[in-house]
Parts: C-alpha cells; structure tokens; sequence
C-alpha cells in the first residue's frame, strides 16, 4: 500500500512539493502540541491530522547549543523566578527555531519544566510580574502541558483568554485549547474553538491551521458534517494554491498540510458520492484551480484501496469534464497505472491506445511535455509491438495492421524513426496493404538521415514494387513503377550486391515486354555495376543479345552472345542445362549468320562468305552451321562468281549428301554451269539429278537443251529419240512444240530423218495447235517427203502392162501431190511456189513418160502409129495440167515475187508452151546491132 | 549500188553525152519542149544495163530504165521490145508489153512473126 501511495504522490509531489513522512514519529508528551497523521485508523476517530508546528522567532547569531548551555546554566545558577522562567522561554525558542534537541535528554528537559512551574506559580502567587500576565499564563500553561499537566495548562489557556482577549497570544491560546478539545474527542468543542480563532482579527498563520483543523474536527463529527469539513478543507486549499502558478509553488512548511487537506477531500468523496461529490463540493464552492488535484487524489484513493475501476472512472471522469485541461495526459496515463496495477493489461492497452490516439495529433503532441511524450512513445511502442506480436502468432491481418497503425505514428514523432517506420513497413506488409508498406520502407529508407539499415529498408520497397509488378502479390505496379524504384535505390545504394540481380531481372521483364529502349538500359547497368555477379551477367548478355539481333545490329548481338557463352563455358553458372547451352550457342550461330546476310545484301561477298563459314566454328555440326555453309555457297552464287559457287556447293554436297539443302544444289550448279558458259556440264548436273528423281523427264529433257547449246548433238539427240518413242500425244501447245522441235532437231542431224518428217507431218496434222516454227518445220518436212515421193514417181518407169505400171506411178504421183499439198497446208506463203512448181513437174513427167513409155513390140507400124497417137492424147492433159500449174506459179509474180520456182516454171513453160513463155531479151551492142538472148 | 543510184548516175551520164553532142543553146530560146534524144551508146548502155537489172531479178527497175530509155530514146526498137517482155513476162502487164510490141514492130516495119504472134495471144488474153 505504501509504495501505491508513493507511486500515486509522486505526482502530487511535482504539483504541490508534498513530502509524505514515511516513517512514523513517535507521539512525545506535549501531544496537545503534536499531532500525525499518516496513519490513520480504522475508524474516523483513529485518523489524526498531520503534525503542526508554531512559528518560532528569528535565532542569535551564536550557535543554538551555546545559547542552549548558557540559558541552562543561567537557569540552574539563579533563585528568581522571573529569570530562570525567562531562561526556560528562551531555552524552548532555541530549540523550536532550530529544530535541535539542545537539551541533554528528556528527562532533563522535564526537570526543567518541574523546576519552572514553581517559579511561575511564585509569580502568580506573589501577583506582582514584572512581564505581562498573559504571556506568564502562556508560558505556565506551556510548562504543564510539557510536564504532562494538560488539564492544568488548558487552564491556564482558558485563563489567559478570559483574561486578556485582546493579547496577541490569543489566537495561540485558542487553538491549543481547541487542539486539546480535538484531541479529547470534543469535536464539536473543538470546530467551534478554531471557528473563532478563524473568526477572529488575530492569529495570522494560524487561522490556515485552524481552518485545516476545523475541517478535520467537521470530518470527525461523522458524514453528516463533512459537506462543512470539505468546505473547511477547500478554504484551506485556496488559501495555498489561489491560482494556479501558486500549485507548483507551495512552501516545504505547507507541503503536508496540502497534502493531508487534499488526502481528506479524497476520502470523503470516495467515502460518499466519489467524483459527484467532488463536483458537488466545487459546485458550491466555485471552480478551483487545484481541482484537478482532487480528482486525482481521489482516484489515488480508490487506486489505493483496490477500487480500480473507481479510480480510472474518475479520471476518466475528469478527463471528459475538462479534456482541454493540461492534466489530462496525467490522467489518462494514470489510467494506464490503475489498470496495471490490477493485472488488467487489456484495459492497460486500450488505456494506452486511448493516451496515444489524444496526443497523435502533431499539435497534441506537441502540447504535452517531453516526459509525457516520452511516455506517449513509449504507450505507441508497446502497442505497437503488442499487436505485431499478436499477427506473428495468430496470422491475423488485422493485428498488423493496427501495429503499423501505432509504428507510423511513432515515426512521426520520432527523432530517429529509421527502425519505426521499417517495421510499420513489415507490419502493413503482413496485413496485406502494399501500398503504405511502400510509403512506409521509403520513409524510412530515404527520409530517414543517418539510418543504418536504410539499405535493407529501401530494399523492401523495391521488393513490393516488384512482387506487385510480377504479380505475385496484389499491389498492381507497372514495370516503369518499378523500374523508377528501382533507380531511386540504386541513386543511394549503388553499391549493394541485391542491385545487379534486380537490373537484370528488369532488362528481361522489358525485353518481354517489347520495350527495348529500357531493357537495354538496364542490361548494360548490370555490367556497369559494381559486384555484378555471373549469373546476372549472364542474362544481361542474353537481353542484350535479343535486343540487338531484334534491332539487326548482328555484331553486338554476337558479342553478347560469345560474351553468355562464354559464362557457361567457364563453369561458374549453375542450373545451365544442355539445351540452354545450345540455345544460346544456336544465338550465336545465328548473330553471325545474320552479318553474313547483312554483307551479302551489301554486296560484300567476301565478308559474307566469311561470316557464313565460321558459323560453323561456334556450333558446329548445326543446321544453321550447315546452312551458313550453304549460303557462303550461294553468295558467291549471287555474286556471279561462279566457278567459286560450283566448287563450295560441290564440297557442301560432298560433305552433307544426305541433307536436305543438298536437294538444291543441283538446280543452282546447273545456273552456274549455265551462267558460267559451261551448258554441257550443267546438263550432266540434270542427268545426275534425273537418276535419283521420281520423274526423270524434266531433269532429263533440260538436260538435253543443254546438251544442245553445248552442241553435244549425239546425247541430245539420244535423249530426244528416247523421249519421243515413249511421248504420249500432247497435251498443250508447249508439248506440241517441244516434240516438233525434238523431231526437227533430229532431222537436222540427220537421224531418222524419213521417219521424224513423216512424225511432224503427222503430228502437225493432228495437232490443234501450230506455231510459225512448227508450221513451218512441217511443211519442209511434207516438201521434202513430197520431193521424195517425186523423186520415187519420177523413177517408175511406164513398162508393159502399161496398165499397171502406170497405176504405180499414179500412186506414186497421188503421194507426191499429197505431201505438196500438206506442205501447202502447213505453209501456203512459203513453199506455194516450189510445191506448183513440183506438182507441174510430176504432171510433166508423167505426160513426158506416157509418150515416151515403150511401145509394145507386138505392134506392127501402123499400130505403133496410132498407138503413139493415144499415148499423145493421154498425156496431152498432163502437159496441160502442168503448163497451168507452172502457169499459175508464174501468176504469183506478183505477190509472192520472183524466186527460182518461178522462173524455172518460166523456164518450163519455155519449153511447153514457147509461143507464150519463150522470150528472149535484146542486149545491144556498140555498133549498132542487137543480140537475141538465146 | 541501188538501182536507182545506178539509173541516176546513168541518166546523168546520158545527159553529159547529149550536152556534148548539141551546141549551146541562147538563154533567151526557150527550152525544146521534146526530151533531148539518146545517142546510140547511150541508149546501148541503157539498154543492156535494164537487162542487167532483169537477170538480177529486179524487174521493175529493169523496166523503168527502160521507159525512161524509151521516152529518151523512143525511137529505139529494142527498148520497147526488151520493155514488152519484161512487162509481159515479169510484170504480168499484159497491155504495157502490147503496146510496145506493137510500138517496136512499127519502129522496125519488120514483119516479126513471131512478136505479131505474141501479139495475137495478147490481145486475146486481154479480151
């Protein structure tokens, strides 16, 4: 109980300077002078008011002892009364002004005394006093209340105011009397002996004794007289805190008396109404400067008597009456204490929460002084990590979110809010709001100078933004967000080993999401930085890579890539499987493929066989190696550099029969064969082609094209005999021309040639579609086979049975007209005039064989006469027949002009009809005469 | 050389030989309204260089050296005979060829036989 008390005042002490005594004083013999309090009984008539002491005058400059020893020795060496009184007087006042024992012991002191009533009662017996009465009835009454005479010295007392009720010793003289009435129960006695000392003109420092003691003579009158005692005590309070700067000035001499008034007040409140009471008390006394004091006394009251939820009532009490009143921070922290003390820590807490959420307010705060804001701090703090505490076991959101409730508001009134304002980032990251997680960490990672853990701090806010950004928390953050969080921590921890691997991370999340520019940005960093670690260089070369070869700036790609391929090969990459590796050497194939392209477009055909051909260097065995093989091929194909093209496409092909790129070279051989003037060898390509293809024709027949531009005839004559002994009829006019083509070819070449004429002749015929060349092809070949077939006719003698023979060479002559007219049909422009010419010639010869046919020898003249006479007639319509054919040749003159058909017609028709045909032109001579041209 | 390149320089020839041939005219006479008649080796030359031209195939030709040898020289028998048959047998222009055959039999007062033939079946074919 003690230690609650002390706890309690310690409060009262800062106010008011109250020093409870703690240890007990013994009660000496002038009781009637003394009274404690401090210990109170267990009723009201136990309880004793605090120990009062007199006003004592001013000290000699000498020492009290040596004052003490020559007043004691004056006293034991005189025999008048008068003096040794006097020594007694100034022996007590020595002792009460220095607050020495200057006496040996007590029971001198008594001796004293004894000896000292004889002489004053010598004094008063004698009625003659040189001094004044009534401070002879004083000191008398003094000596027998030391002397332990009390009822003689309250007569004296009574004596001395009946007496001399103007003496200045009055006052003094009242308030023992009433002292001894208090102290003899006589309370009723005793409130109206310090009422009229109160009442009275004199006793200056008195009276506030006197009014503290009336209230106690009111509160031990019982209940019904305490409204009077807390009206007593109340004055005794105005009178020493009548404002409120007097509160923290009360004098040392006052400070129990304060004290003890205020102790009543509480008593009797908590003994009746509690707090009402209190209000009711200052209701009818006015509003009080100390008031306070007395709400808190009160609650120390019920605190101290195990009535906690009293004793927070009524600070809470005070708090709603007056929440603007500078105390109320005590009180409510007193809340706190009460509810403490009795083991309720959840009240304790909400207690707290409620001090905290009062003064979390800037301008609050800065209204309470520095140990009520220490003391906020620390109610935040406990909370804080209460409730932090509590999401840590229970895995509730909300615990954390209302320790980071408490850790931001510590932060703001923090000198150094570092460490605060990262757990209040922790705490809103475990409750799930990202968002002041992050305002949370940055506070505390760059408004906070001097923080230690700043690094670790602006970290967690760079991991937000990334989990946000990754999605792997809900807390939607761009990838610029992130980035720009990023930079921020790199701005002040450029130097931290987390930074490399978060730049690489990025450049990859940039370059997925096409954004070249910043994936770039961020890839070169990782190299930049400081402590970069293999793994993070390795993916910064794969983004730079990708960035370059998208932005075809196939070197760099490439350097990037040798540059990632080289970490793997060093070892120093873990979880790098094959496949990976092969990917990236596949990247770098490709980079340097690229560049052969790209010098291949340029024209740099050197440089792109280079770059094609040491693909196969960093990968080899691969498709893209191979294919760079391929095309080092094909660039110097393209170049027009052909011999080079033939050889590299031949030892590509030599190298890698069986690949599919292999399947090409033979066209692109045959173009450089082709390109390179060597068609013979272009057509050997084709017949090798030819072997292997499902349908060798195609191959084949190309072939012999080339065969013919190489003028290798025999093997493309070969290839054309064997095409046209399995060729089916044509299906288009392309085929059609091609047969006639091969047929006319091999006449050319003298193969077959009766037989390929009569082919074309037939075909052509057949066909329904004609070309100039084919027209014109087959119509040589009809007059040719027409010039044969009169050739044939021609050599049919006309012989006996003349009958017969000459059918033969009417056939032979239908033949011959038959192949004349195709040949006219195939084109009538071009052999017209040979085929008249012919066809009047078959006529010719055969009237001129009728009449020159032998005549059978059985014939005597007469009959070989007329016999020649029918031959005449027989064959005169042939010559006719041919004198109009020859006739009609000589009539294309005109049209078709003049051509050796034509004047051998004339010729002919010279001869067979002269009178007409057979002219002969002049020449002149010199002289004068004229030559027939014979 | 074209033929007409040849019949130019010929005409010119023919020309300078005439010139040489006649005395010079007064500028005040006026021109003869005949044209200058060929000497005898000019139309010669005329002559066998349109039968040149006939044997080289180039019949119109022939025949245009021979008109204008004709209107030069129309007195030349030989010209619209060799005419006559090259228009008769290479030019197929069967009036042409009459007309001189008849024009060459009145020049000689001969009586060719064998062109009054030739003329007989030409104006036969030309009814």
């Amino acid at each position: 109980m003690s230690h609650l008390i002390y706890g309690m005042s310690r409060r009262c002490r800062d106010w008011v300077g109250v020093v409870l005594l703690l240890t007990a004083t013994p009660v000496l013999a002038q009781e009637s002078f003394r009274v404690e309090l401090g210990r109170d009984g267990e009723t009201i008539g136990d309880m004793r008011p605090v120990f009062l002491t007199f006003e004592a005058r001013p000290m000699p400059a000498i020492s009290p002892e040596e004052v003490a020893r020559r007043y004691q020795r004056l006293f034991d060496s005189t025999d008048k009364p008068e003096v040794r009184i006097d020594a007694l007087n100034r022996l007590a006042n020595i002792q009460h002004a220095t607050g020495h024992v200057v006496q040996p012991d007590v029971e001198e002191e008594q001796r004293l005394y004894r000896e000292a009533l004889g002489s004053y009662e010598a004094i008063v017996e004698r009625g003659a006093f040189q001094g004044k009465l009534d401070e002879l009835l004083y000191q008398m009454a003094k000596a027998h209340a030391y002397v332990g005479q009390g009822g003689e010295s309250m007569q004296r007392l009574k004596q001395l105011v009946g007496l001399y009720p103007e003496s200045a010793l009055v006052p003094e003289a009242r308030f023992r009397i009433a002292e001894s009435a208090f102290s003899a129960g006589r309370y009723v006695e005793a409130e109206a002996e310090y009422g009229r000392l109160i009442a009275g003109d004199e006793g200056g420092g008195l009276k506030i004794k006197a009014r503290y003691m009336q209230g106690w003579s009111q509160f031990k009158q019982g209940a019904g007289a305490w409204g009077r005692s807390a009206a007593s005590f109340l004055e005794v309070l105005d009178q020493r805190m009548p404002d409120q700067a007097s509160i923290a000035h009360v004098s040392d001499s006052d400070l129990e008396l304060v004290d003890d008034t205020l102790r009543m007040l509480a008593l009797m409140a908590a003994e009746t109404d509690g707090a009402d009471a209190l209000l009711a008390w200052l209701s009818e006394a006015g509003s009080k400067p100390y008031d306070y004091l007395l709400f808190d006394r009160l609650a120390d009251y019920y605190a101290s008597k195990g009535r906690h939820a009293d004793s927070v009532a009524v600070n809470q009490r005070f708090v709603e009456l007056q929440p603007g009143h500078m105390a109320v921070p005590a009180f409510m922290a007193q809340v706190v204490e009460v509810w403490r003390q009795s083991g309720e820590q959840g009240q304790a807490r909400r207690g707290q929460a409620a001090f905290v959420a009062a003064f979390e307010e800037a301008e609050a705060y800065q209204r309470l002084d520095a140990k009520d804001q220490a003391l906020w701090r620390t109610f935040g703090r406990e909370l804080a990590d209460y409730h932090y505490s509590r999401g840590q076991n229970s895995s509730d959101p909300e615990q954390f979110a209302r320790a980071a409730g408490y850790y931001e508001r510590l932060g703001m009134h923090d000198a150094a809010p570092g460490d605060i304002f990262r757990l209040a980032g922790d705490a809103r990251l475990q409750s799930g709001d990202f968002a002041r997680a992050l305002t949370n960490y940055r506070q505390a990672a760059y408004d906070t100078p001097g923080y230690q853990d700043s690094a670790d701090a602006a970290w967690a806010a760079v991991v937000i933004q990334r989990d946000g950004a990754y999605q792997r928390i809900d807390h939607p953050v761009t990838l610029e967000a992130l980035s720009d969080e990023a930079e921020r921590f790199e701005a002040i921890f450029q130097n931290d080993a987390r930074l490399p691997a978060l730049y690489a991370d990025l450049a990859n999340r940039w370059l997925e999401q096409g954004e070249l520019t910043q994936a770039r940005r961020f890839a070169e960093r990782v190299h930049q930085l400081h402590g970069s670690q293999p793994a993070d260089q390795y993916i910064a070369w794969l983004v730079l890579g990708e960035i370059h070869t998208d932005s075809d700036d196939h070197r760099a790609a490439e350097n990037a890539w040798r540059k990632a391929d080289s970490l793997i090969q060093s070892g120093v990459l873990k979880d790098i499987d094959s496949e990976e590796t092969r990917a990236v050497k596949r990247q770098l194939a490709a980079a340097i493929y690229r560049q052969g392209e790209a010098a291949q477009s340029s024209g740099e055909t050197d440089l792109a066989v280079a770059h094609f051909q040491r693909v196969d260097s960093v990968f080899p065995g691969s498709d893209i190696a191979i294919k760079g093989r391929y095309d080092a091929a094909n660039s110097l194909l393209l170049a027009e550099r052909w011999q080079s093209a033939v050889n590299e496409f031949i030892r590509f092909r030599g190298d890698f029969p069986e690949h599919q790129l292999s399947r090409h070279i033979s066209d692109k051989l045959v173009l450089a064969y082709e390109s390179s003037d060597q068609p013979v060898r272009a057509a050997l390509e084709l017949m090798e082609a030819a072997r292997t293809a499902a349908d060798p024709w195609p191959n084949t027949l190309q072939a012999a094209e080339y065969f013919h531009r190489g003028q290798a005839t025999g093997r493309r004559n070969a290839i054309y005999q064997d095409y046209l002994a399995i060729a089916s009829e044509p299906s288009g006019a392309p085929e059609h021309l091609r047969l006639q083509r091969m047929r006319q070819r091999l006449i050319n070449s003298g193969v077959s040639v009766p037989h390929y004429r009569q082919d074309m002749v037939s075909a052509e015929l057949a066909s329904q579609w004609h070309s100039e060349d084919t027209l014109r092809w087959s119509a040589n070949s009809a007059l040719a086979l027409g010039i044969s077939a009169a050739e044939a006719f021609g050599a049919i003698p006309l012989n006996h049975p003349l009958q017969q023979s000459l059918s033969h060479k009417q056939q032979a002559l239908a033949l011959a007209t038959q192949r004349f007219s195709e040949a006219e049909q195939f084109d009538q422009q071009g052999v017209r005039s040979e085929t008249l010419y012919r066809r009047a010639e078959l006529y010719r010869t055969l009237a001129h064989d009728l009449m020159n046919s032998a005549v059978p020898d059985e014939l005597n003249d007469l009959e070989r006469a007329q016999y020649r006479m029918l031959l005449e007639e027989e064959a005169y319509p042939f010559e006719e027949k041919a004198i109009n054919l020859h006739a009609r040749n000589h009539q294309l003159l005109p049209d078709h002009g003049y051509n050796e058909w034509v004047e051998k017609s004339l010729n002919a028709l010279a001869e067979l009809f002269p009178g007409r045909y057979d002219r002969d032109v002049r020449w002149m001579t010199w002289t004068g005469e004229t030559n027939d041209d014979a | 050389m074209t033929p007409e390149r040849v019949l130019s320089g010929l005409l010119v020839w023919m020309l300078m030989l005439v010139g040489c041939a006649s005395q010079p005219q007064p500028m005040s006479e006026k021109p003869p309204a005949q044209p200058a008649t060929l000497d005898p080796q000019a139309v010669v030359a005329l002559n066998n260089r349109a039968l040149s031209l006939k044997d080289e195939g180039e019949f119109r030709e022939a025949a245009r050296l021979l008109r204008t040898g004709v209107e030069a020289s129309p007195a030349t028998p030989e010209l619209h005979y060799n005419l006559a048959v090259i228009t008769e047998l290479y030019l197929l222009d069967l009036e042409t060829a009459l007309a001189h055959y008849r024009r060459y039999r009145e020049l000689t007062g001969d009586d060719d036989r064998q062109v009054a033939g030739w003329m007989a079946d030409l104006e036969r074919r030309l009814q």
